[in-house]
């Protein structure tokens, strides 16, 4: 029965006739789904499949419209019609569908070319803030937590809701300019077509290296922007270096006063908590 | 990076780390750009002017108190809810006075 409902739909968003293994549908669906008066097995069957799909393909919609603008509508839906094939939910959640687009993206690339490096950040972009959206959130770290405890032994937590991201493309401010043209759309009572017109006609960034730190601060989300060697330190210290061996990462150009106004700031922000 | 370079970065980072406990809030530029635009959180329903607060049945001038289906001229006395024409199916007090205000 599970199988009848999440199968792919065929064409015309309909239900497909054949049975993955070539038997007429019908006659599988009629051992397990009972016709009524007025529909037979396989259409019941139909309306849930079709249900499914609808809801599924709704919600990575809903959660991508950056990658939507990159790609424009139709190849963004044939983009998630073959990702949800490939990767049907599996969670009993819909927040973790975006979860393995972007690994997606990379290896099918014909579905995205030439803009596949594009939608791939967009798509790693977009899922890192679904993951800061609900993440948790874990009591601040204080002075007293590294109080007497020197460098080379001090190893420092980040936030789970900071997410680190090293991109190609500045798609924060891409992801921005959608944003403000789709809303100026809303304000002017625009039909969803010209809506998506709008979206459209933002320009596709050209590629520069972009380091990100996507996080949440006062319960929103942030993108804020980051120096490569700033970056550096902050994924040092998440994957458990001592603050001695994560400052090593920075590389020579960086000054002692950039870094004291770095760790400033992020202790501002609450990114680090207790381990 | 030499030892003692390190060594001198190490430092400032932990006096960063002092200097950022210090003060108690970040400056909102400080968290870089909000992912939200204001303009759409306006125009939320959430939050102080939303509409549960501005425009809700419940208070002074609610459906209940103006127009309830209980009381003098409710639609038990006029017409009863049990009947082809009641509050639910017809004219349900709530659904119509929520949806003119």
């Amino acid at each position: 029965m599970l199988q009848a409902v999440i199968r792919p739909l065929g064409p015309g968003y309909r239900s497909r006739r054949r049975w993955p293994d070539g038997r007429p549908a019908t006659v599988v669906i009629d051992t397990f789904a009972a016709p009524n008066p007025r529909l037979s097995g396989f259409e019941r069957i139909e309306i849930y499949n079709r249900m499914y799909w609808f809801r599924t393909l709704d919600s990575l919609h809903e959660d991508l419209p950056g990658l939507r603008a990159v790609l424009g509508e139709r190849r963004f839906m044939r983009l998630i019609e073959a990702y949800l094939v490939r990767h049907p939910s599996r969670s009993f959640t819909l927040r973790d569908l975006p979860a393995r687009l972007e690994a997606f993206i990379r290896r099918t690339s014909r579905l995205t070319a030439p803009h596949t490096a594009l939608a791939a950040d967009m798509a790693a972009f977009e899922w890192a803030q679904v993951e800061c959206f609900d993440a948790a959130a874990l009591p601040p770290l204080t002075p007293a937590d590294v109080t007497g405890v020197p460098g080379s032994r001090l190893r420092l937590s980040l936030q789970p809701h900071v997410r680190l991201l090293a991109l190609r493309y500045p798609v924060d401010e891409f992801a921005l300019a959608v944003k403000d043209a789709a809303l100026r759309g809303d304000a002017s009572n625009a039909v969803v077509a010209s809506r998506r017109r709008l979206s459209r006609r933002v320009r596709r960034p050209r590629a520069a290296p972009t380091w990100l730190a996507v996080h949440r601060h006062e319960g929103k989300i942030y993108y804020k922007r980051l120096d490569a060697p700033a970056h550096r330190i902050l994924t040092a210290l998440r994957s458990g270096r001592t603050l001695t061996q994560a400052v090593a990462t920075a590389g020579r150009g960086v000054q002692p006063d950039q870094v004291r106004a770095w760790f400033t700031t992020w202790m501002h922000l609450g990114w680090f908590c207790r381990r | 990076m030499t030892k003692s370079t390190r060594l001198i970065i190490t430092a400032a980072a932990i006096a960063g780390l002092y200097a950022g406990a210090l003060t108690t809030s970040a400056y909102a530029q400080e968290a870089g750009a909000p992912a939200q635009s204001e303009s759409k959180e306006k125009a939320s329903c959430k939050g102080k002017e939303g509409c549960k607060a501005k425009e809700s049945c419940k208070g002074k001038e609610g459906c209940k108190a103006k127009e309830s289906c209980k009381g003098k001229e409710g639609c038990k006395a006029k017409e009863s809810c049990k009947g082809k024409e009641g509050c639910k199916a017809k004219e349900s007090c709530k659904a119509k006075e929520e949806a003119k205000k």
